[in-house]
């Protein structure tokens, strides 16, 4: 019969109970036995920062307790460069360093060079991840500070240069993850998009300055890693000129920009700039009317690398047939959440349910999707069996696409009422489907005038009704459950 | 293909060869030998445990593989139990010494991780002595030994 000794003397097994567990619980296993104590000694010593209180809250650390443990610290946070000074003299392997803001400047200054830079020193060969808060860096030197194994760091001061950001780009070739954050408004949030975990983005409305924009590009001309962009806005032509010439002298593979411009005209020509068969991401478009001059210029030219289109935030009205465009054309699409604000327009780019039944989808490794469909509702009245027939077709046709998509995760689709347009326009974007049948299409979907329309909105009796039939197992009764909602935002379901 | 896995009481099961996959440590062997009719022996893995293990794995058969980056990445782990996979740990505590063994040996990480936390949920909270009464450990410290441990890291008590 095993004991609880066997299974805590395998290391995985350790390691993943001190995971679980809080200080004060390590702190307990420290005390059960003298085998248990030299087990979990060293996680409780391993990361200072798993406590619930501040730093400066902290029990005071005894140096005796140092002396025997500080070998065991992979992590922990500060909140003044002096506390530093009872940590380096037994805390050589730290991994990650958190030096936390400080809201006095002049004392600090001194301690920068007597405690945070020695400290850094004696574990720039362990440090992994650094996060460090200056007062003002401009009055400090710069002094060279080679960590090789370095990959995340952030820097947070009220002033930041590209000297002084040169002075770790030149030092730390490891470093994967920057993020420059200032609290003047801020000049760049350089991100791994790919883990974004850890997605910061600051952002300020109030403009730019030229030193910002400096950082901005010598950045993104500086550190080829550097996988992610964001451009802020600014009211500077020129600063904009000099970042498209820098796009085209240092385009890049699997570089990704999150645009905040409000003009199109210049976010196309930043992105002509960076020529889109290179940017395998497109963030989101920010608050912007998404015209056909935009679609064509930042979409359509990448269906072919396109990973994610996040247009949740928009307030767009996207060019007709576009979603089904996007669905239809780009196979590496993971990520696409095009969920239609109030506005009236929002329909526009939505596929109606006969496109999305006579479609041929290719994006088969989407995760998440997120649309609408325009006239997924019964007709209020009694149909004709042809009628019926039709529209009974069209349903089939819409889950088989849906059930292509083996890998989703997340499903939203909700419901926009056929004609629920409202305005003039509705005639015109009923003929623009474009085929000699649509008028029969049409009559043959859902044969209701708008009024009727709104009336089944409002109505969840008057809910599409899914077959059941020739769907198997979880998926269709996830979608099942899905589908059968015809709430303006209707899901989020995971699949297992 | 069904895989025949033999246990240590010579207990033989049959299971689709995507469940017996879970565990690496059967994965790499059938990688290495080659698909065969042959039974793949689990000398260290009694049949009431291998049962255990091959029901989470049938229930867990279609779960994404994780990654050494998501196995690594604390961020990226789940603090919670699966309600299934509760029930599942519901079991005397010799069979969840056995079952964290089996998931060890056989190298199915998933089910190891949900046995750690099984335990450290028993152990969260208690006190040292309540946790040696739940364990059967006993106290071997001398009263200076233990003052003197509390004094070096009391710090790390939450106030």
């Amino acid at each position: 019969m095993p004991s609880i000794q066997d299974i805590i003397d395998i290391p995985d097994v350790q390691e993943c109970i001190s995971q679980e567990l809080n200080n004060h619980d390590l702190f307990t296993l420290s005390l059960v036995s003298k085998q248990w104590n030299s087990t979990f000694t060293r996680y409780l010593w391993r990361d200072l920062t798993k406590q619930r209180i501040l730093p400066e809250q902290r029990r005071h650390i005894p140096s005796d307790g140092l002396a025997r443990h500080g070998h065991h610290v992979r992590r922990m946070n500060i909140r003044h460069y002096e506390e530093l000074d009872n940590y380096k003299p037994y805390c050589h392997h730290v991994r990650t360093l958190d030096v936390l803001s400080a809201d006095d400047t002049s004392p600090y200054l001194g301690s920068f060079h007597t405690s945070l830079l020695p400290f850094l020193q004696t574990n720039r060969t362990t440090l992994t991840n650094l996060l460090l808060s200056f007062p003002n860096i401009d009055l400090l030197p710069i002094q060279p500070l080679h960590m090789p194994h370095l990959r995340d760091l952030w820097l947070l001061s009220d002033h930041l240069t590209c000297q002084h950001i040169t002075m770790f780009l030149d030092h730390c070739p490891s470093l994967r993850h920057l993020c420059a954050t200032a609290q003047e408004p801020i000049e760049v949030v350089p991100e791994a998009f790919q883990q974004d975990t850890y997605k910061l983005e600051e952002f300020t409305n109030d403009g730019y300055t030229p030193r910002h924009w400096d950082l901005t590009l010598f950045l993104w001309q500086r550190c080829p890693r550097m996988q992610s962009f964001t451009i802020p806005e600014t009211s500077d032509p020129q600063q904009l000129e000099q970042f498209e010439q820098a796009l085209r002298m240092h385009p890049s593979k699997n570089r990704a920009l999150d645009i905040l411009l409000d003009e199109e005209e210049e976010i196309v020509s930043l992105v002509e700039a960076c020529p889109m068969d290179t940017v395998s991401k497109l963030l989101t478009l920010g608050d912007l009317h998404v015209t056909d001059l935009l679609w064509n210029e930042l979409v359509r030219k990448q269906m072919g690398s396109l990973t994610l289109l996040d247009l949740s935030e928009c307030t767009f009205s996207l060019p007709e047939g576009s979603v089904q465009t996007v669905l239809c054309s780009c196979r590496t699409l993971k990520y696409f959440d095009v969920v239609p604000t109030d506005d009236f327009d929002a329909h526009r780019g939505m596929p109606t349910a006969s496109d999305v039944a006579r479609g041929q989808w290719v994006c088969l490794d989407i995760e998440l999707l997120r649309f609408a469909i325009v006239g997924m509702c019964n007709t209020a009245g009694p149909e004709c069996e042809h009628h019926s027939k039709q529209r009974e077709e069209i349903k089939q046709g819409v889950l088989q696409q849906l059930l292509r998509l083996t890998k989703l995760h997340t499903l939203g689709i909700c419901h926009i009422p056929e004609g629920s347009e409202g305005d003039a326009d509705s005639e015109e974007d009923t003929d623009s489907e474009g085929d000699v049948d649509s008028e029969e299409d049409t009559d043959s979907e859902w044969d209701v005038d708008s009024e009727e329309d709104t009336d089944s909105e409002r109505d969840t009796d008057s809910a599409f009704s899914w077959p059941i039939g020739h769907v198997d197992g979880l998926q269709r009764l996830k979608l099942l459950e899905i589908l059968d909602t015809t709430d303006r935002e209707v899901l989020a379901s995971q699949h297992k | 293909m069904p895989i025949t896995l033999l246990s240590l009481d010579d207990v033989q099961f049959k299971v689709d060869k995507e469940v017996a996959e879970r565990s690496i440590l059967i994965k790499n062997m059938i990688e290495d030998v080659g698909e065969s009719d042959a039974p793949i022996p689990l000398p260290n893995v009694s049949s009431s445990v291998l049962k255990k293990v091959i029901e989470y794995c049938e229930h867990h058969r279609n779960d994404p593989v994780q990654t050494q980056d998501e196995t690594d990445d604390p961020r990226k782990r789940s603090n919670d139990i699966e309600e299934w996979d509760m029930k599942f740990m519901m079991v005397d505590q010799e069979m969840l010494f056995e079952i964290i063994l089996a998931a060890n040996y056989l190298d199915i990480k998933p089910l190891l991780d949900v046995g750690c936390k099984t335990v450290a949920n028993i152990i969260k909270g208690k006190t040292p002595e309540e946790i040696r009464k739940v364990f059967n450990i006993v106290n071997d410290f001398t009263p200076e030994e233990e003052a003197q441990i509390k004094k070096e890291n009391e710090w790390a008590e939450d106030r």
